[in-house]
């Protein structure tokens, strides 16, 4: 079973995206901050797909990209943000994917299989 | 033969010609002494000379004149004699009464007049050489024109009224001083060329002052043959193989003798000038070396005089003078110019920022309200979702969830036009003018006050050349570029730019500071780390949003001494 790193500061998402993908058959793991996520990373090599949120509250999603890239993981990361204008910031062309969020998940759900299908 | 003037110089003083003697009732000469140089008919012996030797005795006004003498009265009488070798001479004696008792011989002097003549004459040339500097100078001083100068360093030089060469050339030596251009002659390129232009002038002899006035701004002087050989000669100053670039070199005038041919001096220059003998003067001013003038008498084949040389000489001072002036007020008037230029730059991006800057918190808002419903709606419309694929349609809740399902979905769809409305007013996306952008780019690094403003240099081609670039982004791509180049040159006003066209590309040139080359290779360093990787996450930017529009960095180096950073960008195809 693939694992899944949830990363959104909103509850109702991490919970929504939980449901979803556990139905899809993944494990899933969530968390409301950059620190818990990097935290997450550290002690937890199993993650096998992220999921991230840019705006948190402690920091921003663009900046744990940064630094979970800059430790080598080649772990596939999908930026899931409400804002659309981070395509233009070059740190986004960091992540594997940039999604914006919606209420159909047809596509993020898509993106996910084709990540970790390979 | 070349001769330097200096080496050829001849002594211009003229010694008095003068004879003392006294003269005895029987005439004869007695203690006969010369002073300056004695003429061949005269003798040398000092005493007991025969007087007709000496003064022509049978003249009846001499023999008064004498006579009054004797008789204790001074007097003078005017002669004329012939000297063997034909040359006519007039002299004055003077006679006068020995005054001591008991002697009745008169003292006598001799002195030869023509050569007061000779002297006056000379000083009259020199008077009228003063006077043609001097007219020269007046007209020098109407203007600053550089090429309303070198007409008027031409005319005073080939103007019969002037200094009277048959024909002038003038070149200049550019900023580095490595080539001279040939920019200006004048005079006929042959014998009947000559007699037409010289017929015209005889008509009425003018003075220099006056020739300089009515052909100072006549444009046929561009288009005779010589003009036209003149600016085709480009001339290597460096290594001083020919005529000119020693003249310039080693700061001397130099007279170019028939022989030349065969001492190897550029044959090839010399046959293109076609005559015999030439006249090279070089302009030099306090700190430059700013040209030569050749002249020379390709028509009437009258030899050149060191003599010639250096009145031309003397008249050249002036002239560099001149061209001088000429030069640095051109420069000032271009570094005023370009200081406006910079002022207006500063002050449009100024506008320009503040207008971007409004743009940007009003954008900034919408976006953040647009995050904030996107949020809770994708909550909303997401378990809505999900319990719809849950249930079926008979369920009572289907209708209501498949309701909560399009609305939301209707509102994410006017969150995204709307998203994509606020972006668009953000992009500038466009085809903008080249050195409008770098000039902007450098207006916002800038600061005004403190800071001075780099030197930019652009080629004519690329005027008005356009690329298609977001402005926003360029700005950010050019701005790290150019924070980095001023950090490594010590300030940003120590940083050079030159743009120029290649093809369909722009190249924009960056370099500056002591030394070129240091400053390509420390840019190296900021750019790529031992593995060849960019270094610096802004300059990564950089060069991916450059690379986006087709663009890219590279270090170059224009020889040994220059090393550059290079920015190329696809030009725009103007339709």
């Amino acid at each position: 079973m693939k694992n899944i790193l949830i990363v959104d500061d909103e509850a109702g998402i991490r919970s929504l995206y939980e449901s979803e993908f556990g139905i899809e058959g993944y494990k899933t793991f969530s968390v409301g901050s950059g620190e818990e996520a990097l935290d997450r990373l550290n002690h937890d090599s199993s993650v096998d797909l992220i999921i991230l949120d840019i705006k948190l509250k402690d920091m921003d999603g663009l900046e744990v990209l940064e630094v979970i890239r800059s430790r080598a993981g080649r772990v596939p990361i999908i930026l899931n943000s409400a804002y659309s204008t981070y395509k233009a910031n070059f740190t986004s062309w960091l992540a594997d994917a940039y999604l914006v969020k919606s209420s159909d998940l047809t596509e993020l759900k898509s993106k996910v299989r084709e990540y970790l299908t390979f | 033969m070349i001769s330097s003037t200096e080496q050829e110089e001849t002594s211009e003083s003229i010694d008095r010609l003068a004879a003392y003697f006294t003269l005895t009732k029987d005439h004869r000469i007695k203690k006969l002494s010369w002073y300056g140089l004695i003429p061949d008919w005269a003798p040398r012996r000092s005493d007991d000379i025969n007087s007709a030797e000496l003064l022509p005795l049978q003249d009846p006004g001499l023999r008064a004149a004498l006579d009054r003498s004797f008789a204790g009265e001074s007097s003078s009488f005017q002669f004329q004699r012939r000297s063997n070798s034909g040359l006519f001479c007039a002299f004055n004696l003077l006679c006068f009464p020995s005054g001591e008792q008991g002697d009745d011989s008169i003292n006598c002097v001799i002195s030869e007049t023509c050569v007061e003549k000779e002297i006056s004459e000379k000083l009259q040339a020199k008077i009228r050489d003063l006077d043609i500097i001097n007219q020269a100078v007046r007209a020098f001083s109407e203007t600053k024109n550089l090429t309303d100068i070198l007409r008027i360093v031409l005319l005073a030089v080939t103007s019969g009224s002037g200094l009277g060469f048959n024909r002038g050339f003038i070149f200049l030596a550019d900023d580095s001083e490595t080539l001279l251009h040939g920019c200006l002659a004048t005079g006929p390129s042959s014998s009947e060329d000559a007699g037409a232009i010289w017929q015209s002038l005889s008509a009425r002899p003018l003075p220099l002052e006056e020739v300089l006035r009515l052909y100072k701004a006549d444009p046929k002087i561009h288009d005779g043959y010589v003009n036209k050989l003149v600016v085709s000669l480009q001339i290597p100053i460096a290594g001083g193989s020919n005529f000119l670039s020693r003249a310039i070199l080693e700061k001397k005038s130099i007279i170019v003798g028939p022989d030349m041919m065969l001492e190897g001096n550029d044959p090839e220059l010399r046959r293109k000038f076609g005559v015999d003998e030439l006249a090279v003067v070089p302009f030099i001013s306090m700190e430059s070396r700013l040209g030569v003038i050749v002249a020379d008498n390709m028509v009437t084949r009258k030899p050149i005089s060191p003599t010639d040389v250096k009145f031309l000489e003397i008249f050249a001072r002036y002239a560099s003078d001149a061209i001088e002036n000429s030069r640095l007020y051109g420069k000032l008037r271009r570094q005023i110019f370009s200081l406006k230029e910079a002022n207006r730059q500063i002050i449009r991006s100024r506008e320009n920022l503040i207008r971007a800057e409004k743009l940007s918190s009003i954008s900034k808002m919408a976006l953040d309200v647009a995050h904030q419903v996107r949020n809770p709606l994708t909550i909303i419309g997401g378990y809505a979702n999900a319990q719809l694929r849950k249930s079926s349609s008979d369920d009572p809740a289907y209708a209501a969830l498949e309701i909560i399902s399009k609305q939301s979905s209707r509102i994410e769809q006017t969150l995204d036009r709307f998203s994509s409305i606020v972006s668009l007013s953000e992009k500038k996306e466009d085809k903008f003018v080249l050195t409008d952008l770098v000039k902007e780019a450098l207006g916002m690094m800038v600061n005004s006050e403190t800071d001075g403003f780099p030197s930019v240099t652009e080629d004519i081609e690329i005027l008005g050349a356009r690329i298609f670039v977001d402005q926003g982004l360029f700005y950010e791509a050019m701005m790290v570029i150019l924070r980095e180049s001023a950090r490594i040159v010590g300030g940003i006003e120590k940083v050079a730019m030159e743009i120029k066209k290649r093809l369909d590309s722009a190249i924009i040139f960056i370099g500056g500071g002591d030394n070129y080359r240091e400053f390509a290779e420390m840019f190296y360093r900021v750019l790529r780390d031992g593995h060849g990787d960019l270094r610096s996450q802004e300059m990564a930017v950089a060069l991916e949003i450059l690379q986006h529009y087709g663009g890219d960095i590279g270090i170059g180096s224009s020889d040994n001494l220059h090393g550059w950073l290079t920015i190329e960008l696809p030009l725009c195809k103007e339709e």
